[in-house]
């Protein structure tokens, strides 16, 4: 709640950026991932569990980075009062079916509905990964979204790229630009 | 087709003829139009189910139990987990997907559309609208948008829409009377609400009064299955089982994957615990179940997975996703010829899953 | 209690990014400003004979109760879209245009469109008139929703697409009397106190997809369930209206 308040009045405030430019180029996200990019992308700059980026706004497309997320930890907050019946934890045994569902039990915490269309084995940041493309119907706003992720372990943390825009106009206009961005990803040593 | 007469029904009750459309400048009109305009928000939702078969199949059901009301009623059948079927003054009733798990057969249906069109007919709803509390929630009880996550508002909304005990129990006696004049066997009212009871109950011991999200419109209680069971008496009539089941094979698939996506596992168990007792040749249902202990994973749950998998696999038809997920079982605890087997089994059965390839990585890595 | 990020609020969530400018605007009525704001560049106005579709619409009411929660109030909702829409109907000879429209009941398929049509539009709302604009978009009303338009240009024949969102909030008198200033921000999800009011008009090229106008209206007073509001905001809504006079 603090955390959310602070963002509020760095919103008020004069020259308090809480939107920020991520320039073309190579960029390095959440410390440790390096992607090469085709054009800019805006970055929320607080109040966001894993870094996100955005091309037309949140409501409409998002771009989640989750970096370097350790054996036993959860790959983001879970809100209170959720199913603990619904794990968010990752582990670093788990195979790509696990982790998919993860974000699984992410995204459908606010009632949404989430249908896995593909998974398959993909190499991604040099390691074995695996790909995965959703469906997912949102509930606050009855709006359908694709969703597309790439995923993999390393030195038993994981690391995935998800993306998410409209299923109509959206997403086939960005998943070729994801897609080369992520397959190009790698992680600084 | 037997008529069963209702235990006590000295003075037969008789529905009211067609109600007229009101006068659009009344009070009246104007709720009418806030409920034509939910109405089309839900007929626009990507959550309505617009299977016209079904559609039409549960339409039949309710013109059989509606009789002369059948054109003033329009049914939508929309894609959410949780149980609920309502019915608003103006026709319009909603059933949820999750009903039509657990629901058995087409008796067990008439029962509850019988006891929504017997507030219809009682015009109940219209006397909780001219509430204004009532009013103002009654937009959040219509949205198909359903619940996890809004439980809370539901259950709020649920609550200050409510009809009175009165009501519900005038309610029931509507729908038992409906169902025997269409020729269904009227105890099966007491049977869904003894069904649904035993689920509630995994999270409210032995408190029979439940406050699960899940019969926020229809409370169930003990004293509500008593009422239905004596008011049923001898019973005689049909089940029409079959009927029902060759309406709804097609979206069991679906309907059970939504079941499990809930993740309330420990209700899921109840429910496939019973749907398997009741219908043990289905290897779907014995698969399903053995997914609810793979995905809860405590205590002994690896071990019922084990042996519901290996139960559906005997069965004929079984879905080739419980050898995925004896593969997943035996992967996870590091048995990797067993693991083989099972992948293998299901490439071969399944060669265009969509995530074939994943599990031909697998294989790949169970080699070495 | 609720959670204020709980579905409930999100699904009718009328606080999103966009009324974040009702805290640095504490005085009502913010209008977008520049001519380029409002219109896409290289638009300057619908050419003559357009035709444009009025679309179903999408008007939501909510109480603040005493947490700062918003729940929806049908009966509010009813009392203001008719309003708007009688009002919405009454000008419609003063846009210019040729007009049609899409009966509610012919929506059944347009869901999915429909439904995006809004997020795209609450995006533009927040990025583009509230105070987070979006950097890559250098202050253009550069939005486009490709070929997903099309069908709406199938069913009616119309070129152009006009959209009208509404939604409000009226607080309890309980909370009025403890008017702290108190916000939530959840990925865009912002209850601020007090009356306020968002709304936004939206132009669309059917065919090719761009935003070609928007305009966003925010107010902090005005009651929509009374005439003379909803005529007002009507108005401001449909101030610069891209035709040509």
């Amino acid at each position: 709640m603090k955390r959310k308040l602070t963002v509020l009045l760095c919103v008020t405030l004069a020259g308090c950026a809480a939107m920020g430019k991520i320039e073309s180029g190579e960029q390095a996200v959440g410390d440790r991932l390096v992607v090469s990019l085709d054009g800019p992308w805006n970055q929320f700059n607080r109040g966001v569990d894993v870094p996100t980026w955005t091309v037309e706004g949140f409501t409409v497309d998002r771009l989640r980075f989750f970096v370097g997320v350790k054996d036993g930890d959860p790959i983001a907050k879970r809100p209170k009062g959720e199913s603990e019946q619904r794990p968010l934890t990752f582990h670093s045994t788990m195979k790509a079916h696990e982790v998919v569902a993860l974000f699984q039990g992410l995204y459908t915490q606010d009632g949404s509905t989430f249908t896995l269309d593909r998974i398959e084995p993909v190499t991604f940041i040099g390691e074995s990964g695996f790909k995965y493309t959703y469906t997912l119907l949102r509930r606050s706003d009855d709006v359908r979204l694709s969703g597309v992720g790439y995923g993999a372990v390393h030195n038993g943390e994981l690391t995935v790229i998800d993306y998410s825009a409209p299923r109509l106009g959206f997403f086939p206009r960005y998943r070729e630009q994801i897609e080369k961005m992520s397959l190009g990803a790698h992680l600084r040593s | 087709m037997g008529r069963a007469a209702l235990a006590d029904d000295a003075s037969p009750w008789n529905p009211p003829p067609r109600f007229a459309p009101p006068d659009a400048a009344s009070d009246e009109g104007g709720l009418w139009a806030m409920m034509a305009h939910e109405e089309q928000r839900l007929r626009r939702s990507q959550l309505l189910i617009r299977d016209a078969q079904l559609r039409a199949y549960l339409q039949g059901v309710t013109c059989k139990l509606g009789g002369e009301h059948c054109p003033d009623i329009r049914i939508y059948l929309v894609r959410t987990a949780w149980f609920n079927a309502s019915m608003a003054p103006n026709g319009m009733m909603q059933v949820w997907s999750g009903l039509l798990l657990r629901v058995d057969n087409e008796a067990q249906l008439a029962a509850i559309l019988g006891h929504e069109i017997g507030h219809y007919l009682q015009r109940h709803g219209l006397e909780r609208l001219k509430d204004a509390r009532s009013r103002a929630t009654f937009a959040t009880l219509l949205m198909p948008l359903g619940l996890a996550g809004s439980a809370g508002a539901f259950l709020a909304a649920a609550s200050g829409f409510a009809y009175t005990r009165d009501q519900e129990r005038e309610a029931d006696r509507i729908g038992l009377t409906l169902m025997r004049n269409a020729g269904y066997d009227p105890r099966e009212a007491s049977v869904i609400w003894s069904n649904l009871l035993d689920e509630a109950a995994v999270h409210t011991g032995a408190n029979l009064t439940s406050n699960s999200p899940m019969f926020a419109t229809h409370p169930a209680s003990a004293e509500r299955r008593e009422t239905l069971a004596q008011l049923a008496g001898s019973g005689g009539g049909d089940l029409f089982a079959s009927e029902y089941l060759l309406h709804t094979t097609l979206l069991q698939r679906d309907l059970l994957d939504d079941e499990l996506k809930r993740a309330e596992f420990d209700e899921s168990i109840v429910l496939l615990n019973r749907l398997t007792k009741r219908s043990p040749e289905r290897a779907d249902l014995l698969y399903f179940r053995g997914e609810a202990h793979r995905l809860r994973n405590q205590k002994d749950d690896a071990d019922l997975a084990q042996a519901d998998f290996n139960s559906a696999l005997a069965l004929p038809q079984c879905p080739p996703e419980a050898d995925r997920s004896l593969g997943f079982l035996h992967q996870a605890r590091g048995e990797k010829a067993a693991a083989r087997a099972s992948f293998e089994r299901y490439l071969q059965a399944a060669p265009e899953a969509s995530d074939a390839a994943m599990i031909h990585t697998y294989l790949q890595e169970l080699q070495s | 209690m609720l959670e204020l990020c709980s579905a409930s609020a999100l699904q009718r969530s009328i606080f999103r990014l966009g009324a974040l400018a009702l805290l640095v605007l504490p005085v009502a009525a913010a209008l977008a400003t520049g001519p380029s704001k409002n219109l896409a560049p290289g638009f300057r106005e619908l050419p003559a004979g357009a035709t444009v579709l009025v679309a179903p619409l999408d008007v939501e009411l909510f109480e603040i109760d005493a947490g700062g929660i918003p729940e929806p109030r049908a009966d509010w909702t009813d009392t203001a879209r008719r309003l708007i829409r009688e009002e919405l109907e009454r000008r419609r000879v003063d846009l210019g245009v040729q007009t049609t429209e899409l009966a509610e009941d012919a929506t059944d398929e347009l869901g999915e469109v429909l439904s995006l049509q809004g997020a795209v539009s609450e995006a533009i709302a927040a990025h583009q008139f509230g105070e987070l604009p979006l950097p890559t978009k250098n202050g253009q009303l550069d939005w486009t929703f490709g070929d997903a338009m099309q069908p709406l240009q199938q069913k009616t024949g119309a070129r152009y697409g006009l959209f009208i969102w509404v939604r409000d909030g009226y607080t309890s008198a309980a909370r009025k009397a403890t008017m702290a200033l108190t916000a939530i921000l959840s990925l865009g999800h912002v209850i601020p106190g007090g009356a306020r009011q968002l709304a936004y008009a939206s132009l669309v090229d059917l065919e090719g997809g761009r935003v070609l106008w928007f305009n966003r209206v925010v107010r902090g007073r005005g009651d929509l369930r009374d005439p003379a509001a909803a005529a007002e905001t009507v108005d401001e809504l449909l101030k610069n209206f891209p035709v040509g006079r």
